[in-house]
């Protein structure tokens, strides 16, 4: 069984304009140990998935299909059965370092907390103060070796430390350290380098990796950055305006694209030798009225009748799942 | 600038100066505000020699500088603050006996407005939009609106004339005495373990102190409801809650300490408040504080007791600002650690 196992996922966000359908019909699935990247354009609905899988979706969506974690349904499990996973099982490495924590307090008041109430239900507040009182001796440790995990120097004053103290990259090794410090089997990393310069990057997808093989974990990367997809991930699904277009190991899929988008995509990375970009025309479709049949095709260069009137289903082809009536056998 | 250095300068030069500007300022509208006190003191029947003999006793008859020279020479010679008009002691005497009374109702309903309107901020908050918070959010408006001695008068009537189960007027009842310490009654029976007046005291506390903090409550509760909704859209509150850190959590900790900078400066003012609004509450209470001293001088243009009750609003005002200064140094650690290397 998959540890994660995502089964026609729809979510769709109610407003005042009507119904935003962002995410339609995704499925994908991670076995232990492995990485998926999920790649697409912003607003293509990959951080209302992973919304989805962390429960923590606004009061205004909607949510249909199946989030299989270790067998439980995360979108119809109990709100006690989600807060036993949620923090502890399942954690997450935000977007963006610098305001991921709070300011006015210090990163091991942030550490402790995570650590005290991870994988626990609601508790009353007294309860947490008596707890909280008791706790720092024996977390401490465990915080310093967190934090020595991720490769940071000198753990103790980066304890001591107020996030605004600290470089980006260095309250990205913090948050990457609390994360993983309950030992989740999965572990969900929004952008976890957008912010970041290239150098620190490349030095944080490293450890990233690192203690993925180390502790046996496996990892849910979003990005709209094909490089770095393909640097960290087994496993690439690309996105297009919230449905599936290429699912398939990332070699094969970067390697030899078979989805129009996908290769439009490769087609639009700035290069080097200063050959022009070919970036695809036109922009992301209005989500309370996206175009029927596959969406990708009022800016697909190959589309046909059919792409207007029927979305296509997953083709299997050489080694992945395409989604694209050009491969109809 | 460090801490000592702003400290050392706001105590000794920035509050000294505040309070000598408004001195010369309030001295001299009391010896030109229109209408001879002294006239007023002695009633129409005084012969002019009366009224020379009395505007002499007082210094009135010489120049407003030298006047203000004597009255502060005295105060910090002698600890005098001239003779009252309408009490006829030294002003001194009379504040020492009025103050400490505010005091208590001040500090009583200080704290729990204080207490009171952040929770219900929090709660609002936690609720925000359902039946909870709507229900709190129609008083906080009814809060501010409503006038505090009409407040206060429906208050009496409703507790002190048809339940009868709070007094209406007065500091302690009939019979009951409690020896004076520092004046603060409610402390004084604390510390001579006098039970019978505590109670007393407490319970002519109770009615004052709601109707002194309804406004101050709603405030409160207002700005911690708004600022603890902005918290709640920044970032780390994603974070920690996908790190399995609950939502009360969150609410009162991570948010409430965001929303208390901003609440600080709101209580800040709301001291000043506190001692003005104390007036209307303190007539209809019949409760012996200075606000009840300030109406009665001012309307007998006692110009040696309003000196002196300007000047102690003055220093409060002041000194609350200067504490909460010293709070928001405290509860943000980014004004704290940075202020070294400015």
């Amino acid at each position: 069984m998959a540890l994660l196992d995502v089964r026609n996922l729809y979510i769709g966000y109610k407003t005042f304009k009507g119904v935003l359908d962002v995410v339609d019909g995704i499925s994908f699935s991670i076995e232990r140990g492995e990485s998926l990247a999920l790649v697409g354009e912003s607003g293509s609905g990959k951080t209302s998935i992973v919304k989805a899988i962390l429960r923590s979706l606004p009061g205004n969506a909607i949510a249909r299909g199946r989030i299989l974690f270790e067998g439980l349904d995360l979108l119809s499990a109990s709100k006690e059965e989600v807060s036993k996973i949620r923090g502890a099982r399942i954690a997450y490495i935000p977007q963006e370092p610098l305001s991921a924590l709070n300011q006015l307090f210090t990163i091991e008041e942030h550490f402790i907390d995570r650590l005290l109430l991870a994988g626990r239900e609601q508790t009353s507040l007294l309860r947490y103060i008596r707890e909280r009182r008791r706790a720092p001796r024996e977390l401490r440790e465990l915080m310093i070796k967190a934090l020595e995990e991720a490769r940071i120097g000198e753990p103790e004053r980066v304890l001591s430390s107020y996030p605004f103290q600290l470089s980006g990259g260095m309250l990205q090794r913090v948050l990457i350290a609390m994360a993983v410090a309950t030992r989740p089997s999965l572990l969900l990393a929004d952008e976890p380098t957008t912010a970041l310069d290239v150098i620190t990057q490349k030095e944080i997808l490293g450890l990233l990796k690192d203690l993925q093989r180390e502790m046996g974990m496996s990892i849910l990367y979003v990005t709209h950055d094909l490089g770095v997809a393909r640097m960290v991930a087994d496993k690439i699904l690309v996105l297009y305006a919230g449905q599936p277009a290429e699912l398939g190991s990332s070699a094969r899929v970067l390697g030899s694209p078979l989805h129009p988008y996908t290769s439009g995509l490769l087609r639009s990375i700035p290069k080097l030798s200063g050959e022009p970009m070919r970036p695809i025309e036109g922009g992301l479709p209005d989500y309370t009225n996206p175009p029927g049949g596959c969406r990708f095709h009022p800016r697909c260069p190959h589309a046909m009748d059919k792409c207007r009137a029927l979305k296509p289903p997953g083709i299997a082809m050489d080694e992945r799942l395409v989604h694209c009536w050009l491969y109809e056998v | 600038m460090r801490l000592r250095d702003y400290v050392i300068r706001r105590l000794f030069i920035e509050i000294p100066l505040t309070l000598v500007g408004l001195s010369i300022l309030i001295f001299y509208i009391t010896r030109v505000m229109p209408g001879d006190p002294i006239q007023l003191y002695l009633g129409i029947e005084a012969t002019q020699e009366q009224v020379e003999f009395y505007r002499k006793l007082f210094g009135l008859d010489k120049p407003i500088w030298q006047q203000y020279i004597d009255y502060w020479a005295a105060f910090f010679a002698n600890g005098t603050l001239g003779l009252s008009l309408y009490t006829g002691r030294d002003v001194a005497i009379d504040i020492k006996e009025y103050l400490p009374n505010t005091l208590e109702l001040v500090i009583a309903a200080m704290a729990f407005s204080v207490v009171v309107g952040i929770l219900m901020g929090v709660v609002s908050a936690m609720f925000r939009y359902s039946w909870i918070d709507n229900v709190l959010r129609v008083l906080a408006i009814a809060g501010v609106s409503l006038p505090k001695f009409w407040v206060a008068l429906m208050l009496q009537l409703a507790f002190g004339y048809y339940l009868g189960i709070l007094p209406m007027t007065g500091k302690l009842d009939e019979g009951v005495y409690v020896e004076r310490i520092t004046g603060i009654t409610f402390l004084d029976s604390l510390l001579t373990l006098n039970f019978e007046g505590f109670i007393s005291v407490s319970k002519h506390l109770v009615l004052p102190v709601v109707a002194l903090s309804l406004s101050p409550i709603a405030q409160i509760m207002r700005i911690v409801r708004a600022s603890i909704l902005e918290e709640l859209s920044k970032p780390y509150v994603v974070t920690l809650s996908s790190l399995g850190v609950n939502e009360r959590i969150i609410y009162f900790k991570y948010a409430l300490r965001g929303s208390l900078v901003v609440a600080i400066t709101v209580i800040g003012l709301l001291f000043g408040f506190f001692i003005y609004g104390a007036f209307a509450i303190e007539i209809v209470f019949g409760w012996p504080g200075i606000g009840w001293y300030a109406v009665q001088v001012g309307l007998h243009k006692d110009f040696n007791a309003i000196v002196a009750v300007v000047m102690l609003i003055g220093l409060i005002y002041t000194l609350t600002n200067f504490i909460v200064d010293l709070l928001y140094n405290y509860l943000d650690p980014r004004i704290r650690l940075k202020a070294g290397s400015r």
